[in-house]
């Protein structure tokens, strides 16, 4: 039990509530601007903010593993259709992809060490650099998903694709690829979504940043939202090889 | 039963403040995670294009992204230095979806042994002779269904009935005969036979060919 609860996190900080009385009356010198009345804090405030980020990452990830569990399912059922997928797909967009998302993790990470050096301008440029290369793979997306879109690569029934005009003769037509790409256009749409949320909430720290917002005892939002990115960074991890490369 | 770490008295003990409430990292270390990661990409890809046999080539591709999750989770967002309470949290998370999976993979992958009806390959077997049926009605009798059949045997080659194997197979567990995973479970269609529903293996080891040329019939029923 103590082992699990350390010094930071809000359940030994909500005990320290009750035996650290004293200092709370104390919002005075000393406190930083950006302490809520009702933390004890900045560290318990910040702690409580990462817990229900992490709460909140769990969840994500749970959410997730139900598109994973539907991939490995299909891949069950259909062997020979996902297996022959790979051809489908363009694996150099995807590898692309991948590495300016890897990027982009390292730049929210490189924002979130700016702030805590007390660097503003590494993380106003930190957080630009996140930004565009998290418009890049949108970018890329759309490019990948308009082709499919134009051949008829397409999920389900709407699937129109004629495999052989597109050279793939020896993919069985009679094992439906259309339960493929309904698999590939739910996990990268449900993925490409929380990258546009990304994109959102980048572009609400980038202002924040530039008002100063963010100090070396402050920068919970900025922390959260990189812990969010590095998460949609961890899905792309694993959504490459299965759906590019595997064959 | 201790609630509050020395650390945490001490940091109470000096009004709140944590003097180490964040571990700045140096910035070399996230270079050299950035470029650990660009490393595994690499490998991710040279591998895939080796052309390992199916099996091999997901549990690589696994193993290398598990490796690069974990460096993002330790170093990015900072799991190793941050409080453990933390990865708690995250392997806590692990921990469910290791559960949903086994649960559910698991009942998928052990159907057959029980109700031998509802193994993988009967229910695809089946999900041919729906379609067949389905283009017999439309009035493309024979040919697509001929078509059909000779594409499927054409896609396996190493194709092989569990007929005589007796035991009612779980299709992809512990096959590693390369890209032809679905050995066993593919439909075994007979090009001659054109239009007859195909044969359906009844996982006791012997056929059962169902009766009539082309006449619907309901695929769903499985003679026992």
């Amino acid at each position: 039990m103590s082992d699990l609860i350390h010094d930071q996190t809000p359940l030994a900080q909500a005990h320290n509530v009750t035996s650290g009385a004293a200092d709370h009356g104390g919002h005075g010198a000393g406190h930083s601007r950006h302490l809520a009345h009702h933390f004890n804090s900045m560290s318990q405030q910040n702690a409580s903010a990462k817990l229900g980020m992490w709460l909140f990452l769990a969840q994500e990830l749970l959410f997730f593993s139900g598109l994973f569990l539907m991939y490995a399912l299909g891949r069950y059922f259909y062997p020979e259709t996902f297996l022959a997928a790979h051809e489908l797909l363009d694996w150099k967009l995807g590898a692309v992809n991948t590495v300016v998302l890897l990027f982009s993790s390292l730049t929210m990470a490189l924002a979130i060490r700016g702030a805590q050096t007390n660097n503003q301008k590494s993380i106003v440029t930190n957080l630009v650099l996140t930004i565009v290369c998290a418009c890049a793979f949108l970018v890329i997306k759309y490019f990948e998903y308009s082709h499919k879109f134009h051949v008829g690569l397409l999920p389900g029934k709407y699937f129109s694709a004629n495999l052989s005009e597109l050279g793939l003769h020896h993919i069985p037509a009679d094992f439906a690829p259309g339960v493929f790409f309904g698999v590939y256009f739910v996990m990268t749409g449900a993925h490409g979504i929380h990258v546009l949320v990304g994109i959102g909430l980048m572009i609400w720290l980038l202002v924040r940043a530039r008002r100063g917002d963010f100090e070396p005892q402050s920068y919970a939002a900025l922390e959260n939202t990189g812990l969010y990115w590095h998460l949609v960074d961890l899905i792309w991890i694993y959504l490459f090889p299965l759906l590019y490369l595997v064959r | 039963m201790r609630f509050i770490s020395k650390k945490m008295e001490a940091s109470i003990a000096a009004g709140g403040h944590d003097a180490e409430e964040h571990h700045v990292l140096p910035l070399p270390l996230y270079f050299a995670v950035f470029g650990a990661l660009l490393v595994l990409t690499v490998i991710t890809v040279g591998v895939s294009l080796l052309g390992l046999p199916a099996q091999l080539a997901i549990a690589v591709a696994m193993a290398v992204a598990s490796v690069k999750a974990a460096l993002v989770v330790l170093y990015f967002m900072h799991l190793r230095y941050d409080a453990k309470f933390y990865s708690f949290i995250f392997i806590a998370s692990l921990f469910f979806i290791a559960l949903f999976f086994v649960f559910t993979i698991g009942d998928m992958a052990s159907r057959g042994l029980v109700i031998p009806e509802q193994a993988t390959e009967v229910w695809r077997n089946e999900q041919l002779a729906i379609k067949k049926e389905k283009a017999q009605a439309d009035g493309t009798t024979g040919g697509v269904g001929t078509d059909a059949a000779a594409g499927g045997s054409a896609a396996t080659g190493s194709e092989s009935n569990t007929a005589g194997g007796g035991a009612p197979a779980t299709p992809n567990a512990g096959d590693e005969s390369g890209g032809a995973n679905s050995a066993g479970e593919k439909p075994p269609a007979e090009p001659g036979a054109s239009g007859a529903p195909a044969t359906a293996p009844d996982t006791h080891g012997n056929t059962t060919p169902q009766e009539g040329g082309g006449t619907t019939e309901n695929p769903m029923q499985h003679p026992q």
